[in-house]
């Protein structure tokens, strides 16, 4: 009995970490997308070369986050433009981007603006392919209306906790659900959750039968 | 047997409880139609409900009903499921709307068009419309919520029979059957798939009755009984989802070694048994074939017009690299990096490694339409742990190897259970890439061997010794807690955040 104490005193500080290092990380904080998703190679920027795509809305940000799904060259540099009616909102560069996802440091806060337009430009050698999806775009002059369209993510400025957070969240999840009593929705599911982990653990450290000593002890 | 049931012990209870209350939470969090294939799911279960027969599949009409395509469009189902920076709409207008849209009338019978699990036999969805016809909300929010407290449900009983499986397989060891079942109970894959409307579930739950009722039949013998409860839970699983033909091969064998190794005074009675365990899935194909396709207008096994198993109506990230051909070569080929390392004369079929990126870390959490997990620490670390456990299993069975010697039938037919399931997966890929489809590959196909998981961890506490073993499964189960919780949490989070 005092090893398994011991070892569910263990595991309940491994379970208060866990949870307390998941809420109380600090990440970026997602401000818009364009709601592409990066599922292939989708604009691809040889050296000088620039691409611009049509965002239907520009949210109040201070990066932008793509994902490169190739890159060659060392000489390679990254360019990002926000455009609107009036002219450039924003721009940022980053020299010599690495696979996978990237965060472009804008000089400046965007403003709240639609629609707008994101050009991609490669100023310097190389070639950098960034990822996203067909997807349907007005006056496309291609097959179907569909063009390749690049995945962006605007990103607030500085970092935040889920835990800091919390009461959006709960914001967002009620107003997802459909019904009355929606805001203790969320309450149910942490109640039910809360009571099967307590469950668990209550029964593994103070219910588990002690094993068998005098029995024989076939597999 | 049934002796068996009625005796068994409040852990058993505990450990179903505890899946219950774990899939209804995720069933709570998890938004509508972002369990992989739900509207599909629901679309099935909704035209059966609504017009008592399973769905003709026919492609020149519509899978959902209006009630639903407008329910999936007002809840921005293509701009959230599969992009992870996307989050359900959150504003009060956003759910003004979305009041607005279940409030208007719309017309609740589709046209049963095909959809990706048109194939897929009615028992299941048979059970989701009961579910939905006996909600006292006529709102299909509620009655999905309904639906999905059904695959709760069904989770509790897959956790039940994981534990029975447990108590036949480790004997000896009460407190294992408890920890490897609350492993399973808390295993954040398991409670994703079933806090959904999914008939992977059903199949689950058949698999994990068939591993009991054959662990009990090599412990105390097959008998006429024992045998028709076995066909009935093949069955089961052949009518929830075709995927249970993976796991008839490792039947049939378990049969023969259960005849073969009967007593003389019990081998009557096993031959009896096993011709049962035929003869019930026998009548219950045949029957299915009969309604099938003279009744309710569908194809011999599946929906009208496409083959079993074939990709059409998938959606996955494309992750193949090319093609494969449909010749012998090219299947051995996807056969082969399918779950181990490509070999220098092969074609690359994976942009990944499906052993490690799919089924790995796939197993240990890859949720929604496959487009959020953990960190990658996080699979690196569960990496470590799985091959401590995996390590402390193998030492159980090496050092009481003479015992596994005895019971070396048991030990071949679970391994056929293993390797039937593992082989028709793959089928099913290949199939679905000759069609063009991309990312079919995920590691709940591989649920059904649950028990085994159960078993692992079981053994693994087990081969810690006497003293310290209860001590380490406190320690598992501990884990398990925490692997759960932050995967209920970055759910919330992936949704709502």
């Amino acid at each position: 009995m005092s090893r398994r104490l011991a070892a569910g005193a263990a595991g309940a500080a491994l379970i208060a970490t866990a949870v307390l290092a998941f809420a109380l990380g600090k990440h970026p904080v997602v401000a818009g997308t364009n709601t592409a998703a990066p599922f292939e190679a989708a604009v691809r920027l040889p050296a000088g070369v620039r691409r611009c795509q049509v965002v239907s809305r520009v949210p109040r940000a201070t990066h932008v986050r793509v994902v490169v799904d190739s890159a060659r060259g060392l000489g390679r540099e990254l360019r990002v433009a926000v455009v609107d009616r009036r002219g450039r909102i924003a721009r940022g560069t980053r020299t010599r981007p690495p696979l996978g996802g990237v965060v472009v440091h804008l000089h400046q806060r965007t403003r709240p603006t639609h629609p707008a337009k994101l050009c991609f430009t490669n100023s310097g050698g190389g070639k950098i392919v960034l990822a996203g999806e067909s997807k349907r775009v007005p006056r496309s002059s291609s097959a179907g209306g569909r063009s390749p369209v690049a995945s962006v993510v605007f990103l607030r400025p500085g970092l935040s906790s889920w835990a800091s957070r919390r009461d959006q969240i709960a914001d967002r999840f009620a107003n997802a659900q459909p019904g009355e009593h929606r805001e203790w929705w969320l309450w149910v599911a942490g109640a039910l959750a809360i009571t099967a982990a307590g469950l668990a653990f209550w029964w593994a450290v103070f219910r588990l039968e002690p094993p068998m000593r005098k029995r024989p002890d076939p597999l | 047997m049934t002796a068996t049931l009625k005796r068994l012990p409040a852990a058993a209870w505990v450990c179903s409880l505890v899946a219950l209350l774990n899939a209804t939470a995720w069933s709570v969090i998890v938004p509508l139609f972002q369990v992989p294939d739900e509207p599909a799911h629901i679309a099935y279960a909704q035209y059966l409900a609504e017009s008592g027969k399973p769905p003709t599949g026919r492609s020149d009409r519509p899978p959902f009903s209006e009630e639903e395509r407008v329910l999936v469009n007002a809840l921005r189902w293509k701009q959230v499921s599969r992009r992870a920076d996307n989050r359900l709409p959150g504003t009060a207008a956003a759910h003004r709307l979305l009041e607005r849209t279940i409030d208007s009338p719309a017309d609740r019978l589709g046209d049963g068009g095909y959809t990706s699990i048109t194939n897929n036999p009615p028992l299941y969805y048979g059970l989701a419309a009961a579910a939905y016809r006996v909600s006292p909300s006529t709102d299909l929010p509620d009655r999905i919520h309904l639906m999905r407290l059904l695959s709760a449900l069904l989770a509790a009983i897959t956790t039940l029979f994981v534990f029975l499986f447990l108590r036949e397989l480790l004997p000896a060891t009460p407190w294992a059957w408890t920890i490897g079942a609350l492993a399973v109970a808390l295993q954040p894959l398991f409670g994703f798939i079933s806090g959904g409307v999914s008939s992977d579930n059903l199949l689950y739950t058949a698999a994990a009755g068939v591993f009991f009722c054959l662990a009990y039949s090599f412990r105390h013998g097959l008998t006429p009984n024992r045998g028709v409860l076995l066909g009935a839970l093949v069955s089961a699983g052949l009518l929830a989802k075709i995927n249970m033909l993976g796991l008839l091969p490792g039947v049939a064998l378990g049969l023969l070694l259960l005849v073969r190794r009967a007593s003389p005074q019990g081998r009557r009675d096993a031959i009896r048994g096993a011709l049962g365990a035929a003869a019930v899935v026998a009548a219950v194909a045949i029957a299915y074939v009969a309604l099938n396709s003279p009744v309710w207008d569908r194809g011999t096994f599946g929906g009208a017009g496409h083959s079993l198993g074939s990709g059409e109506g998938i959606y996955g990230r494309p992750d193949v690299t090319e093609t494969p051909s449909s010749g012998l070569s090219g299947a051995l080929n996807y056969g082969w990096q399918f779950y181990l390392p490509r070999l220098p004369f092969m074609d690359s079929q994976f942009l990944r490694y499906p052993l490690r990126e799919v089924w790995f870390d796939g197993f240990i959490g890859n949720f929604g339409w496959l487009d959020y997990g953990f960190a990658n620490w996080v699979y690196d670390l569960a990496l470590a742990i799985v091959l401590v456990l995996v390590g402390l299993a193998a030492r159980e069975l090496i050092a009481r190897r003479s015992l596994v010697r005895d019971r070396l039938d048991e030990l071949i037919t679970y391994s056929a259970l293993t390797v039937g399931l593992v082989v028709l997966v793959n089928g099913n890929g290949y199939t679905a890439r000759i069609d063009g489809a991309g990312g079919f590959e995920q590691a709940r196909y591989l649920l059904p061997l649950l028990a085994l998981y159960g078993a692992i961890v079981a053994l693994a506490a087990r081969g810690a010794g006497r003293r310290w073993g209860p001590a380490l499964g406190v320690l598992i189960v501990c884990i398990a807690i925490a692997h759960t919780a932050v995967a209920l949490l970055l759910t919330l989070t992936r949704y709502y955040g």
